[in-house]
């Protein structure tokens, strides 16, 4: 018999490569939500297991403590002005995020009890990660002797001392900071946010363009007002339907947390922008493809700052004339199946990804919302040996951000990435978004919660690359099945859960649970042509063309448009015309 | 020196305190409204907790001006002129009057610390209330999505209905005044 390219109707969810093995989904299920609930009993803190048998990078040094100085010596333009102007200036200058200018003497003092109390508690300059254990690139750390300088100043009187001790003020770049950009995108109209209410995340869709494709080597975002926007990611949709979205909604973007199949980060790389951050530029054999027909798709957290606000931000591109020779790639871990009940203070997910081939980890970038409370992510080495690629102690979601390392670490195959993530949904986590709080389940937008760990590697060659991909493939699917069948679990009467369930589960070949999926979806909603197309299509590919007609024909009833309905109604006449008569 | 507890009446040292309006006149501002509830915020033009209030305070003033309740921004900063100060009002909208306090006589006066932090006097000028707009900073960068507790809404209300109101007072989250003086 000749082989019959059966169509199914779409699937709303992001199907990523294929998937060879066939895995018993319901019964993993069953054991994820066992082992959390066992994870949960524990009640520990977030701690790198271990310690023993820790990587201990040699640059790590312990801090050496702070003695203090003589009496009424330590004065602004010889000590503080310093480490002002390299920790703190990047955002407390004119024009950046930081609510005050810290480049005068004046405006450090009319600041200087609340700077000690800020720097003392680690809250300023603002960095998440656990410092002692990780080293990134461009970290914002002060020493214990800056710390002690900055508190001895202030508690003497916080005095200025003789200017000529002062160093030159740090020269900064106007304009673009990776000089001329090769195209520059702007906004077609700026957005106007209101001066208060809670925050605001816009997704603001920019057409390219571009006649040919391009290989984008560095970005560099502005986001035109650092003071209301807190953080930006760039993303990149090639479906047109981030643009639909743009075009329904009347103001400047469109609003939501959105990720998903339309809009993604261009793969393999994660582009964002963040205050104080100098943009990322990767070496020239690095870079991401932009196709023509592409839309860039800003997405900006924005917070209200008392006074309403335009926000009119640029994006300049920076291209490569040669195609990559280096192709990172982003591999996620994190379940889909969060679901925190109401009240609990210590949720934990964990999730791993064995390596299939030697890598190097460039990056990562932890995220979850606004219960995330801790976070961990290490790799496992195939002897156990446990390196931390990341800890926080204190999540905060206004501050995300990558954390890239200076040299990147060098991963055998066989080791496993590890993540684990504690959250807390109790009334005394002020940032929790339901007072009282609710029952929290996974989910893009920010009163839903997500827990995932991205990590930026680059594989060796060509061929492990491929392997990575798929192997990546897989996990991500798997991920996805999960997420799917979780969704149906605690949302039974969603359509659209089901639906994506059961189309997960027919392109895996689990024809007999695909079908009852879509009987399902279609006793949900009986006039749902998709579903009954593809019900069809399965009792097809299950050799039962007499039941597959009267399905196919009335999804070409209820949607004389379906094409696919057509289509497999033809195939499925002829099927049966050619077979054998009993 | 702050005040710990409620002020006996004081309205005779209270009357000499003349500071300076936005538009430049000398006033007093418990002298301008005897026998009406007062109000006053500590602010500062670069306080960014100060100014995420601004559209709350601007909902207190609405519904309780209307109410003979009266309101003023004080400014403690020394170094913020006149001009800077009208044009801090404007930018934020904020709908009552402005008063520079270089010296610090009105933060004496109430106590204040902190900005945003709230002084509210009865209508014998009696202080009743002093401290936070409402509880949704609970530390610097950390911040509820919604209050839980409305102080100074809730302060003015009862001084409304007419309630006896002890001094209540409670921690503002924000800039230190401390740091302006010389
Ligand atoms: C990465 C950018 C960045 C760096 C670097 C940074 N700050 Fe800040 N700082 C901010 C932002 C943004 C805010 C405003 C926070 C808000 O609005 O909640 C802030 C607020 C503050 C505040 C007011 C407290 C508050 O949260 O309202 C102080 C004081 C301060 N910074 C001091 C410092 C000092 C001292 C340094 C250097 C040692 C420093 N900052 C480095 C971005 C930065």
């Amino acid at each position: 018999m000749t082989a019959r390219h059966w169509i199914i109707a779409g699937i709303c969810v992001a199907l990523i490569g294929t998937l060879l093995t066939v895995f018993r989904w319901e019964q993993r299920l069953a054991h994820d939500t066992q082992a959390s609930r066992a994870q949960r009993e524990q009640q520990t803190p977030l701690e790198p297991t271990e310690p023993q048998q820790r990587a201990q990078p040699k640059e790590l040094t312990e801090a050496e403590p702070f003695t203090l100085r003589p009496p009424n010596s330590v004065t602004y333009s010889r000590h503080i002005a310093p480490i002002f102007f390299q920790h703190c200036a990047a955002c407390h200058r004119s024009g950046e995020a930081g609510p005050f200018a810290l480049l005068e003497y004046a405006d450090c003092r009319s600041h200087a009890s609340q700077i000690a109390d800020v720097i003392r508690r680690g809250i300023m300059p603002p960095w998440l990660p656990d410092s002692k254990l990780v080293n990134y690139t461009d970290q914002r750390v002060l020493s214990a002797t800056e710390i002690g300088l900055i508190c001895q100043w202030v508690d003497e009187g916080a005095v200025e001392g003789d200017r000529s001790d002062l160093p030159p003020q740090p020269q900064w770049v106007n304009g673009w900071q990776l000089g001329q950009p090769d195209m520059v995108l702007e906004f077609p109209r700026p957005f106007t946010l209101p001066s208060g209410g809670g925050d605001v995340f816009r997704n603001f869709v920019i057409p390219v363009g571009l006649a040919e494709k391009k290989y984008v080597r560095a970005v560099e975002i502005r986001p035109g007002n650092p003071r209301v926007v807190h953080h930006g990611v760039l993303l990149i949709d090639s479906t047109g339907q981030s643009r639909k979205l743009d075009e329904e909604d009347v103001e400047p973007g469109f609003g939501g947390m959105i990720y998903g199949p339309a809009a993604h980060s261009p793969d393999g790389f994660f582009i964002g922008w963040t205050p104080g951050k100098m943009p990322f530029q990767a070496q020239a054999d690095m870079a991401w493809d932009l196709n023509p027909g592409t839309d860039i798709v800003l997405q900006l957290h924005l917070v209200p700052g008392g006074k309403q606000e335009q926000v009119e931000a640029a994006i300049g591109l920076i291209f490569s004339d040669k195609p990559p020779t280096k192709i990172p790639m982003v591999l996620r871990v994190g379940p889909r199946t969060i679901d925190i009940s109401s009240g609990d203070s210590d949720y934990r997910i964990r999730d791993q990804f064995v390596l299939p081939v030697d890598v190097d980890v460039l990056s990562v970038y932890p995220h979850a919302h606004y219960l995330g409370r801790q976070m961990l992510g290490e790799i496992v080495r195939p002897d156990g040996f446990r390196q931390p690629l990341i800890r926080i102690a204190a999540w905060d979601f206004k501050w995300q951000d990558e954390y890239r390392f200076p040299t990147p670490i060098p991963v055998e195959k066989g080791a496993t990435l590890s993540m684990e993530f504690s959250y807390d949904n109790s009334p005394e986590n002020i940032r929790n978004p339901s007072q009282p709080p609710r029952r929290v389940t996974y989910g893009p937008e920010s009163s839903d919660e997500m827990g995932d760990l991205w990590v930026q590697v680059l594989p060796r060659n060509e061929r492990d690359r491929d392997i990575l991909r798929a192997a990546r493939a897989k996990k991500d699917f798997e991920a996805e099945l999960m997420g799917c069948a979780f969704e149906v679990k605690i949302r039974p009467k969603d359509i659209k859960a089901r639906y994506n369930l059961a189309c997960m589960l027919e392109s895996l070949g689990e024809l007999d649970a695909a079908a009852a999926h879509y009987t399902q979806a279609l006793r949900i909603s009986p006039e749902h042509a998709p579903s009954m197309n593809n019900l069809g299509v399965v009792r097809c590919k299950q050799g039962r063309y007499a039941d597959a007609i009267p399905h196919l024909e009335k999804a070409l009833r209820l949607s004389p448009d379906l094409e696919d309905a057509r289509h497999n109604l033809n195939l499925a006449r002829e099927a049966i015309k050619q077979a054998p008569k009993p | 020196m702050p005040l710990d507890g409620p002020a006996t009446s004081q309205e005779s040292t209270f009357q000499q305190i003349i500071v300076q309006d936005e538009a430049v006149s000398r006033i007093s501002p418990f002298a301008e409204s005897t026998h009406a509830p007062l109000v006053l915020i500590f602010t500062r033009s670069d306080c960014p907790i100060s100014n995420r209030y601004a559209p709350e305070v601007k909902k207190i003033v609405e519904q309780f001006k209307p109410l003979q309740v009266r309101f003023w921004l004080v400014y403690p900063d020394p170094s913020l002129t006149v001009e800077k100060i009208r044009e801090h009002l404007r930018e934020y909208d904020y709908p009552c009057p402005g008063l520079r306090d270089p010296d610090h006589d009105l933060v004496k006066i109430a106590g204040a610390s902190i900005t945003p932090e709230v002084a509210v006097y009865d209508r014998s000028h009696r202080l009743v209330y002093r401290g936070r707009i409402d509880d949704r900073y609970v530390d610097f960068g950390k911040s509820r999505p919604q209050p839980t507790q409305r102080d100074l809404h809730d302060v003015l209300d009862a001084l409304w209905a007419g309630t006896d109101v002890t001094f209540r007072s409670a921690t503002a989250i924000g800039c230190r005044i401390a740091d302006l003086s010389n």
